[in-house]
């Protein structure tokens, strides 16, 4: 009965999203429009990576490390290997869910930080291969000029086509983890999250549960690369370092990882935010460079933790569900 | 140079990096082991060792004044975030514990890079003179030092923890936290003083590692990860076993970047990480087996 309530209202969000990024794409500049693309494809990142903190209770801090693997993929097989920019995307996914599972196997089964530690180093990793694999990767200064997706004769070109491409994306993974966290399998990762000893008790296997929701979002992220690559035409190992990582968790975190609506919320608030630092720091701090962010991403990572754990930008539903006396069910 | 004087030369060089390993990963494990936390922000801590050692010997204070407020200062730092931001958070799940303190590892990244910019600083070596010369293989007297002051902060570990009242309360609440309770022993307290000695350790490596590679804003997360690796390989619960494992991770780490490509000695130690937690995920040593929950 909830579930069918929350889809009515979901089927109304969606219609309002549409309907707010058709009117965005028709009015906005080329500027806002690269924003929204950027929104798009780390909605698709963080969607994953909510699923995997906010329902198995796991943390990443290596998906840079898959989104640019996504990339390099897609990039090195589209131009040294001439393979069709399509067939590239599944490739890309299938590789670095595969290499989510190797790593992933052993590191679930253990406490919590073994795989936050364990994708950190793999991110690292990910990273020196970049730029150390030189005949492959290009080493520093990456590959340039990927080729454009086509359908038959239309290329998809310039940031109205690729609206089209990025956010279908993350309407995609928006409705996949939609429909897995109210599965029955969605109920068994919230139990796992609540209690790992209680959900096995119930017959519940929790540490294949939590490896197949950190190999789903170690996809999703190599998608969101793959897309990336041919969005912006080129790849560096610049984009893909430890910090981009750890966005992507504040990302999860600032929407709160219980709700599938705090992804992109959570990107946007990002993404703005580091085009308001780099459009305005240069001028409140004179010489400060990009990475002084730090500070400022440290210092709100943690008072978000600290205050309001379940995320700033979902606030306002606890309110409400509060208000009406409802108990906390979250979807 | 011949292939066994070259080898040699590694493993000596593997020695001293393993031994600034060694510090960091007994940080780890001791705070790991009283408070539960698994302290992100760890490297950090050396890399504010490091920083402020190489910043005050640029303003000619003498090298021992220098050494002894690097560590202090690092001691100081840890346990400002020990307050601020483990303390408020003892009760939260072990994810929001491991993202705090990454949050204060980037805000102390940040405050570095703004007190003391984006170029390394350097710091000269601790004693001046020639390399020592063992069998056409050479060592810095910095590596020296290095080693030396490893065994005397080990030796005074052992003495805290074998001795002293504090230091056997530490280990009762390694032991048993509830029956460590029952007793009088405040775990809060002890968490404090855990991270100003776990400050104090990686403030130490900080400073000591210094003048070979000079200190630099972001050197802590890989400080981070190495200490981590090192105290994987030993087990987690282990400080002797941690230390054991920072020397063999230097060695294997150091022959790997010399003998294979300079690139890739990174790549080596988080494989060893990797087949670490296939094969033995709780320690070389363990005894017993299985899984860890």
């Amino acid at each position: 009965m909830a579930v069918r309530v929350k889809t009515r209202r979901y089927i109304g969000m969606i219609a309002v999203s549409v309907a707010a990024l058709a009117l965005l794409a028709w009015g906005a500049s080329p500027y806002w429009l690269s924003v929204l693309n950027v929104i798009g494809l780390y909605t698709v990142v963080a969607v994953g990576l909510s699923l995997l903190m906010g329902y198995a209770g796991q943390v990443s801090l290596g998906h840079a490390g898959f989104y640019g693997m996504g990339a390099y993929v897609a990039a090195v097989l589209s131009t040294r290997l001439g393979w069709n920019g399509w067939l590239t995307l599944p490739a890309a996914v299938l590789l670095t869910m595969a290499v989510a599972w190797v790593v992933g196997r052993p590191a679930v089964r253990l406490r919590e930080h073994y795989l936050a530690m364990a994708t950190l180093g793999l991110g690292m990793v990910f990273h020196i291969v970049m730029v150390e694999w030189e005949a492959v990767t290009g080493g520093s200064s990456g590959i340039v000029g990927i080729p454009a997706l086509a359908v038959g004769p239309w290329t998809v070109e310039g940031e109205r086509a690729w609206l089209i491409l990025t956010w279908g994306a993350a309407a995609m993974a928006l409705a996949m983890a939609y429909s897995l966290v109210t599965s029955p399998i969605g109920r068994a990762l919230r139990a796992i999250a609540g209690s790992e000893a209680a959900a096995e008790a119930l017959g519940i296997p929790a540490s294949r549960y939590k490896l197949a929701v950190f190999v789903l979002s170690a996809g999703f992220a190599g998608l969101a690369g793959a897309l990336y690559a041919f969005y912006v035409t080129f790849v560096s190992p610049s984009s893909f370092g430890v910090m981009m990582s750890i966005q992507f968790v504040m990302m999860v975190v600032v929407g709160g990882g219980h709700r599938l609506w705090g992804a992109p919320a959570g990107a946007a608030t990002l993404v703005l935010l580091g085009e308001g630092v780099k459009a305005y720091l240069p001028a409140l701090l004179p010489g400060a460079g990009g990475e002084v962010q730090l500070v400022f991403y440290g210092l709100l990572l943690i008072a978000i933790l600290l205050l309001k754990p379940d995320g700033v930008l979902t606030g306002w539903a606890t309110w409400r569900r509060k208000r009406s006396g409802e108990h906390a069910r979250a979807a | 140079m011949d292939a066994g004087t070259m080898v040699l030369q590694l493993m000596l060089s593997g020695l001293t990096v393993g031994a600034i390993y060694a510090l960091v990963a007994v940080g780890f494990v001791l705070i790991y082991n009283v408070t539960g936390v698994l302290n992100f922000a760890q490297g950090e801590f050396a890399a504010v060792g490091a920083l402020t050692g190489a910043w005050l010997s640029m303003r000619g204070l003498p090298l021992w004044v220098c050494v002894v407020l690097a560590v202090l200062v690092a001691a100081a730092v840890a346990a400002g975030v020990e307050r601020a931001v483990v303390h408020p958070a003892r009760q939260s799940r072990p994810m929001t514990v491991i993202m705090l303190t990454i949050g204060a590892g980037m805000a102390l990244r940040g405050a570095a890079l703004l007190v003391f910019g984006t170029d390394p600083l350097a710091m000269p070596m601790f004693t001046e003179g020639e390399p020592i010369s063992i069998g056409g293989a050479t060592i810095l007297w910095q590596t020296v030092w290095a080693l030396v002051l490893c065994l005397l902060f080990f030796a005074a570990l052992v003495f805290f923890f074998e001795k002293t009242y504090t230091g056997k309360a530490v280990r009762a609440n390694v032991m048993n936290r509830f029956a460590a309770r029952l007793y009088g022993i405040r775990p809060t307290t002890l968490s404090f003083w855990v991270f100003v000695v776990g400050g104090a350790v990686s403030g130490l490596a900080g400073v000591v590692v210094a003048p070979i590679t000079g200190a630099t804003y972001d050197m802590g997360l890989m400080l981070s990860m190495k200490g981590f690796v090192a105290a994987v390989i030993g087990g987690l619960n282990n400080a002797a076993a941690a230390v054991v494992g920072a020397v063999l991770l230097g060695v294997v780490e150091s022959l790997a970047t010399g003998l294979l490509s300079s690139g890739y000695g990174d790549v080596i130690s988080f494989a060893l990480l990797l087949a670490m937690l296939l094969v033995r995920p709780s320690g070389l040593w363990s005894r017993a087996e299985g899984k860890r929950v």
